[in-house]
């Protein structure tokens, strides 16, 4: 054995994590915000509009993407479906419970199907940042003057899109190299939606600049859920309703709290999944003190009151 | 490469002398916590890689951070709730990175056993002086933290050479976690002393649940009233052990921990349940059941 063997070194065993990139504050070690009206929990739904490379298979391989033989029209066409009609439905729902929608956009989609961009902006929905395009990760494999130019890119694409500049992020597949979180900073950036690590807001280390994290839940993220573990609409609705009840409790008796949903448009758009979701949503909604803001409103909250 | 384990004896459990738990319990409730933790960027040496898809994959790391920031601490109101002490199987550098974990652990007087360094090394292939350093490193690491020496041992990530249960047995560990093959602790069979196997689970793991049969948030629940509704019926014939093994990422999430609050509850509602930590069943079965049972199974 050798004593620099790296297998058996641990240079980063130390008090708080293996990174630098947030630190180590469990929930119950830190001030928890204050929500308008006293909410016990901040609602956060975000929808995210994906353009997917036809020819996108590989390791780096978006879920959800094309992953059957080239050319494969089934998956593609079946992401297609969200765009040309399960979003409306989604948008309906949203819009008749009063839950605030995060409309998350690649720059391939603002380029493409500039029609669902402008539904979400007539709608008076704030638009973040979804990278450049499904397939396009961001990982350690790029070269920073890469993705800088995929970050450009993509917060011109939906700033332009929102006639103002964007202030959030949700990376591709939720992927983050070394630099991403700097690199954000840098395009003007203010909350990000990558993480899954917790139920509150909290401060991400961004290069000396100042990155808030809006934890979005990774279990009831719907692809995750319903595409990848293959729960049905109405085992997701269930799960999102004991999610709401537990978090609602905790926000009432030990500070505000986040229950972040994603609701992607061509899985719950589907017409049989659409009442799910408006039921699911509903038994969000009957508590109270559940205050349903959109990502930057929700940073600014958590920043004034933090 | 062994073509049989060849680690202990058959005997099937009707044909086994009757084993009698402290007080007559029918049944031992073991809960288990895994408190992991799994590192960003790991050295890579084997075929498995810790995070198969991009390097670094933050989502896949931050979801199991979650289990620390928020998870765990949901776990322990629970358990706290049904006066179960867990047995936490430990990554000993947790004791390290989040050591406030590891002392609300042990203010709750749960039971610390060993569980590699982090959950992404692995010892299998590993030669055996690198894989004594990791059980000396787990061992010097919990007697600092806890003033005593381990009993209890699973490998990190259930990897395992051919020669770690006799390692064990040479550093005094009691009990391995490792083996699945029963409802009743068991002698294994190692090169000296003594270990025994109890029954930990895949099949009331929450990992193996939700992770691999893929199973809602409720389901967990029903599966583990089911099962134990099975073990205390059997108890009442001859001991049972009954495991329930939980990673705070899964079980701790809020559309999964009622699952666990309300089993929990069904169990606690019955008379002759010993809730035990691990190393007290150990001590138990070695000092009540190993000879007899021996004796009888003809373990060597």
């Amino acid at each position: 054995m050798s004593p620099d063997d790296p297998y058996l070194a641990y240079p980063l065993r130390r008090r708080g994590y293996d990174h630098d990139r947030y630190e180590w504050e469990p929930i119950g070690s830190r001030p928890l915000p204050t929500w308008p009206g006293d909410a016990h929990a901040a609602l956060l739904v975000v929808v995210p509009l994906q353009w997917f490379r036809f020819d996108g298979h590989g390791a780096l391989a978006p879920l959800g993407g094309p992953s059957k033989e080239y050319p494969d029209y089934r998956e593609w066409s079946w992401k297609d479906y969200g765009m040309r009609v399960g979003l409306f439905r989604v948008l309906d729902v949203l819009e008749r419970l009063g839950v605030r929608a995060t409309v998350a956009a690649d720059a391939e989609t603002c380029r493409r199907y500039p029609r669902a961009l402008d539904e979400a902006r007539a709608r008076g929905l704030e638009l973040a940042v979804h990278g450049k395009s499904a397939n396009d990760l961001h990982h350690d494999g790029l070269s920073e003057a890469q993705e800088r130019a995929l970050i450009a890119e993509a917060v011109e694409a939906v700033s332009q899109a929102a006639g103002e500049p964007a202030r959030g992020w949700l990376s591709p597949s939720r992927t983050q190299s070394e630099r991403t979180a700097s690199l954000l900073v840098e395009h003007g950036l203010d909350y990000v939606l990558d993480w899954a690590n917790d139920d509150a807001p909290y401060r991400l280390n961004a290069g000396g600049g100042q990155l808030v994290s809006l934890p979005l839940s990774y279990e009831l993220h719907d692809v995750n859920a319903i595409w990848q573990l293959r729960h049905t609409a109405p085992e997701w609705a269930e799960q999102v309703a004991d999610a709401a009840a537990l978090i609602d409790t905790e926000g009432r008796e030990e500070g505000g709290r986040l229950l972040a949903l994603t609701v992607t448009p061509w899985l719950l758009g589907q017409p049989h999944r659409i009442p799910h979701l408006e039921r699911a949503l509903a038994r969000v909604t009957e508590h109270e003190r559940v205050w349903s803001g959109s990502g930057t409103a929700i940073v600014e909250a958590f920043c004034a009151g933090t | 490469m062994l073509c049989d384990p060849g680690r202990w004896v058959y005997s099937a459990i009707v044909d086994r002398p009757r084993l009698t738990l402290p007080n007559d319990a029918r049944l031992a409730l073991w809960v288990v916590s895994n408190h992991e933790f799994y590192e960003l960027d790991p050295p890579l040496r084997n075929v498995r890689r810790p995070w198969p898809r991009v390097q670094p994959d933050t989502l896949a790391y931050g979801y199991r951070d979650y289990g620390n920031r928020v998870g765990v601490w949901r776990v322990m109101d629970v358990l706290d709730r049904y006066g179960i002490r867990a047995s936490i199987s430990l990554n000993v550098a947790l004791c390290d990175h989040h050591p406030e974990i590891t002392e609300a652990s042990l203010e709750r007087g749960w039971e610390f056993y060993c569980h590699g360094i982090y959950n992404t090394r692995y010892l299998f292939e590993m030669p055996e002086a690198e894989e004594r350093a990791v059980i000396e490193d787990c061992i010097e690491t919990v007697v600092r933290e806890t003033g005593r020496r381990p009993a209890g041992w699973l490998s990190p990530a259930l990897t395992n050479t051919e020669r770690t249960l006799d390692l064990l047995a040479e550093y005094r560990f009691t009990y391995t976690c490792d083996l699945f093959h029963d409802d009743q602790p068991f002698p294994v069979r190692v090169k000296s002393g003594r270990l025994i196997s109890i029954p930990y689970t895949l099949e009331l793991n929450d990992v193996i649940v939700y992770n691999s049969f893929l199973y809602t948030g409720r389901h967990y629940g029903e599966m583990i009233r089911d099962q134990f509704d099975v073990l205390y019926r059997e108890g009442a014939e001859s001991a049972r052990v009954m495991c329930i093994s939980l990673h705070p990422y899964l079980v701790g999430q809020p559309n999964k921990l009622h699952a666990l609050d309300q089993a929990l509850a069904h169990i606690t509602s019955h008379e002759g349940v010993w809730l035990a930590t691990g190393e007290e069943i150990a001590a138990w079965y070695l000092e009540c059941c190993y000879d007899e049972v021996a004796r009888a199974v003809g373990h060597e």
